[in-house]
This record gives structure tokens, sequence and C-alpha cells, in this order.
């Protein structure tokens, strides 16, 4: 996981504030449009109701106007009055005195009722009082903020349960959306650092179901898979640059450098007691010969089958080098006795009994001579025990062909290869 | 002066009709004194006569001083003039000279029934100031509660109904309230 800045933001969260940004909107646009239009409804429904009060009013206290009886006009102006949304009416005679009024009882908000009122219902109501079609007196009936201010009341609840049900809404809805876009950029991220800290290369993105993020799971595989390619590519070159540096191009066989270096781990490595570690060293006897009167070519050629050869048979924790020219060299280790390593030699003299036939039909026949020195026997280092080996391969080659020598030891061993030529 | 015609006019209005009021009284009217010939002139123009008269003959019967202003200023009701008359108490056969018959104090309670008995049928509209329970046999009665100016005023509906005059109910919106003994 790559760890996020303070600065910068996740993308989750981003998506949960623009869905609960644009729910918000919404539902205060909506609601705003309910309050002004309920609201103007409201307010043309409360004036035609004042305007019908007023005339029932002008209706009831018609009798009282003409008695004069103002205390008579109490009662139908109470009556009218109080079932409705009026907070104040006022009965005038023809002179415009006062003749009789009704005031409604103050409510538990009463003076934010009559601002607001005021401030949103500004008209009378007004009646005329007529009798015997003589005009005796008017009603002026003013509203009251009771409904308007309940109206507005339940409006800013409702709208606050809305905001309320939108904001869980959006915030379940938003963390759906982001289950769906995060989760893959997510696991694209942790593929990305998966593949920055452990060059796991293998690992693959899986596909999203959105349209752009599955182009871009699909490039990063690609990319991915390119990556892996060229890291196996680099790895073969790797591999095959360390074979060449270590082995021989012509035979196959490990080189000088290999040889020595497989042989300093082994002596560093110490050796069992009662065991020992020994190195052969091979040169061919007629080598020479050949590559002066066949050529370059089959000298080569000859090289390449004494080499086939001698690994043929080693056991198989044994290394077959080519030091140089037409010398070779065996690095034996765990070996139990000198009669392991000169069975060794036997074996590997007598693969060169049966002549070499070349490509243009000559038969060459080519002869081994081995030095063999053992640590701890004869050298306790890599050096000394190469020496030791190469010093008893020249007794070995003074001796006579196909022969065997030991180093430090005097013994020469001459072993008949039967030569056929 | 034309202050004082123009409070005449006042209560004409206030009582409803196109009361045309113009005296010579000196003395500015006292409010009081407008309350009972208000409420007289109101009972008038909440009935309805097979006959519209023209002018109402109201005549008063016994002593009422608080009608004293009908007396001093013309009034009219729906158009037509109000012709006040004070009448003696034994004269009967009210209905053939008077449409409205108020009935002061002063009188027999005898002689107030009779003049009932006599009215029962006619196109006569009886007021009395003098029966505060209004079962003597009277359309409309007034009662005076101690401590107000104005009086209550009453209905019979046994005797309305019976009568040929025709009340408007509103006037019951009047009368209950006096009902309750305000």
């Amino acid at each position: 996981m790559i760890d996020t800045p303070h600065s910068s933001t996740t993308l989750a969260v981003l998506l949960e504030r623009a869905h609960f940004r644009v729910a918000l909107l919404a539902v205060l646009l909506a609601g705003l449009s309910i309050l002004v239009v309920g609201f103007l409804s409201l307010r043309s429904y409360v004036e035609k109701d004042l305007q019908f009060s007023a005339r029932t009013i002008a209706h009831a206290v018609e009798a009282s106007l003409v008695f004069g009886d103002s205390r008579a006009a109490e009662g139908p102006l109470e009556i009218i009055a109080s079932s409705r949304p009026i907070s104040h009416v006022e009965v005038l005679d023809r002179n415009g005195s006062p003749f009789a009024s009704w005031r409604a009882p103050a409510g538990r908000l009463g003076a934010l009722e009559d601002r607001l009122a005021q401030l949103a219902l500004p008209r009378l109501g007004e009646a005329d009082v007529h009798f015997d079609g003589v005009r005796i007196g008017s009603v002026h009936v003013k509203a009251a903020g009771r409904d308007l201010l309940s109206f507005i009341g339940l409006g800013l609840f409702s709208a606050l349960v809305c905001l309320g049900i939108t904001a869980v809404l959006a915030s379940r809805m938003s963390r759906q959306a982001s289950r769906h876009i995060v989760a893959p950029l997510r696991e694209l991220v942790e593929a990305v650092s998966a593949t920055r800290d452990e060059r796991a290369f293998h690992k693959r993105v899986e596909v999203a179901r959105i349209a752009e993020l599955q182009q871009l799971g699909a490039g990063f595989n690609d990319l991915l898979e390119e990556l892996e390619e060229w890291q196996a590519q680099v790895r073969n070159d790797y591999a095959s640059l360390e074979h060449l540096a270590c082995h021989d191009p012509l035979t196959g066989l490990p080189n000088r450098r290999r040889f020595e270096d497989a042989l300093a781990d082994a002596l560093n490595q110490g050796i069992p007691a009662g065991l020992s570690t020994a190195v052969l060293f091979i040169d061919g006897d007629e080598f020479k010969t050949i590559n002066d009167e066949l050529g370059h070519e089959a000298g080569d050629e000859v090289l390449r089958i004494i080499a086939r050869r001698l690994r043929s048979r080693v056991r198989a924790t044994d290394l077959v080098a080519r030091l140089g020219g037409d010398e070779f060299a065996v690095l034996m280790v765990e070996v139990d006795s000198h009669v392991s390593a000169s069975r060794t030699a036997e074996e590997l003299i007598a693969s060169m009994e049966h002549p070499i036939n070349l490509a243009g039909g000559h038969q060459v026949s080519c002869t081994l001579s081995i030095g063999i020195a053992l640590s701890p026997q004869n050298a306790g280092d890599a050096t000394g025990l190469l020496r030791a080996a190469d010093m008893a391969m020249y007794r070995a080659k003074r001796a006579g062909r196909s022969t065997y020598c030991f180093a430090t030891e005097p013994t020469v061993r001459s072993h008949q290869t039967g030569e056929k030529s | 002066m034309l202050n004082h015609l123009r409070q005449k006019l006042l209560l004409a209005v206030l009582a409803s009709s196109a009361l045309v009021a113009a005296s010579e009284s000196p003395a500015p009217p006292d409010r009081a004194a407008l309350n009972v010939p208000r409420i007289v002139l109101g009972v008038i123009a909440y009935s309805t006569w097979a006959q519209k008269p023209d002018p109402f003959r109201l005549c008063v019967i016994g002593e009422a001083p608080e009608l004293d202003m009908l007396f001093e200023v013309p009034s009219m009701v729906g158009g037509n003039a109000v012709a006040p008359l004070r009448v003696d108490t034994h004269a009967l056969r009210l209905s053939e000279f008077c449409d409205i018959a108020y009935v002061g104090r002063g009188l027999e309670v005898a002689s107030r029934r009779a003049l009932y008995l006599d009215a029962e049928g006619q196109a006569l509209l009886t007021i009395s100031a003098a029966d505060p329970d209004c079962s003597e046999g009277s359309l409309f009665c007034l009662r005076w509660s101690p401590g107000t100016d104005s009086p209550a005023l009453l209905l019979n509906l046994d005797v309305i109904t019976r009568s040929p005059i025709q009340v408007n109910p509103r006037v019951l919106q009047i009368t209950r309230g006096s009902g309750r003994g305000r």
C-alpha cells in the first residue's frame, strides 16, 4: 500500500463528499421551492379565508350595528373568529368609530406570530355591513400567523428529516459506488507497489466492471506481462553471459576460472575426516600432432569428443573442466581413498581406447596422461593442489602414454591402453 | 347647530334606516337618551308588515321618557317616516290607528293584558317597557338591569308566531344576548 500524504484525499472521500453535496443541494432546492410554493398558496388561501371571514362577521354583526348593541356583537364575533386563523377583528360603525372588537388570546409564540403575520400577510380582510342597501359599518380582520408558523415549522422539520434521510442514503450509495470504483483502483495500487517492492511481475490485476478501469487494469496487465518477459529475457541473458564467463565455448565444459572457484569452494567448505578432495590433471598426448597435421577444425572436434568422453566416465558430483589447449581437469569431492581416484583415472584413460572418427574420414587415436593430487595429503590450497597435480601429470607424461601418476608419491603406474592406430 | 344635526343623523343611521333628523333641540343629546329610540327603530326595521306603513305610526302609552328624543327629532325607517303619538291609556282598538304600540310604565297589568288581547291577530307591533319577563303578551319587551344604561331586548316567541307581523330572525341575535340577563 502506498502511503497517502496528508494533503491528498482518497477517491472514496471525494466521491462521498460529491454525492453528499449533490444530494444536499437537491433537497435544499426541492425543499425551498416547495416551501415557496406552499407559502404562496397558503397566503392566497389565508387571504381568501380572511375575506370570507370578514363577510361572515359582517353578516353576523349586522343586527348589532342596527341596534347599536356592541355587546351583542361580541358573541357572534368570538364564535366566528375563534374558529378561524384570525388574530384581530375590528367592527367600525358608519363613521369609522370602533364599535366592537375581538382579539385572539396570545399564543405561545404570540409576538413572533404577530410579526410573521404582519410580514407575510399584510392584507386585511375587509367587508362592509349593509342594511336596507345602506352601509352601516365595516369589518376589518387581521390574520393570525399561527397556521403560517406551523406550516413553516413543519416545512423546516420535514426538510431536516429529508436532509437526514438523504445524508444516510447518499453516504450509503457513495460507499457502494466507491466499492465499485475504489476497490479495483486499490487493487491496482497494491499491484503496482508489489511490483515495485517485490518485483512480483507475475501478479495480475482483476478486471473491474467499469470500462475505464477495465482498460486501465488490462493495460497494466499488459505492461506487467511485458515487464515479466523483459525480466525473463534479462535473466536469460544474464545466465548465458555467466555461462559464457565460466565455460569453455568449444566444449561447453566449465573453464579454468570456474574450476578454480569450485576447487576453492570445495577446499573452503572443509573436507570430512577420512575423505579427500582429488584433482585429476589431464593432458592429451597426441593433440599437437593432430592439430598440425589435420588442422584446427579437426583439433577442435577431437577436443569436443575428449570432453564428451571424460564427462561420461565421472560421477555426477565430479566436475570436468577444460583448463586450456588440450589440458583438462576433474575435481572429485569426498573421495574415500587413492583407489577411487586411480579407478577414475583408469576409466578416463580407458575411454580413449577407441579411436576418434573425424568428418573427413580420418581416424585418430588420442591418449591421455593424468596427474592426481589429493588434499589434504598433497596440498591444502587450490593453487598448490593444482600445481601438484600438474607436476604429477608431467611425471606421468614422462613415464609414457596412457599413464597416470600421483603427486609426491613417486609411484608410477603405467596402464596399457592397447594402442590401436 | 350643525354638529347637533349630525349627531341626530348618526342616531338615525345607527338605527339602520335612512333616518332623517332635523332638530331644534337646544340641549346636546345625551348618549343614553338615544339608546331606547335606537332599539325601537331597530325593531321596526327588522319587522315586516303585510303592507308597509307610511308613515310608521308609533303610539306611546303610559310614561316613557326614554322615547322623548323620538318626539324631538323626526326620524325615518327604510325610507318611511316615523310618526310618534302619545295616546290615552284607555284608548281601545289601537291597531286601527297605530302600527307600533310602545307600552310604558304606570299602567295596570289588566289594562296592558287587555291591550295585548285586543291586538291579537292585528298588525300591531307591541313593545313593552313594563314586563321584564316578557310574558304578558307583547311581541317585544325591554328589561333594564341595574348598572346599565341600555335595556336588553326580549321577545315573546309565541306571540310573534301568531302575529301577522313578520320579524326578521336576525333580531334573535340581539334578543338572545339579552335573554342571558346581561
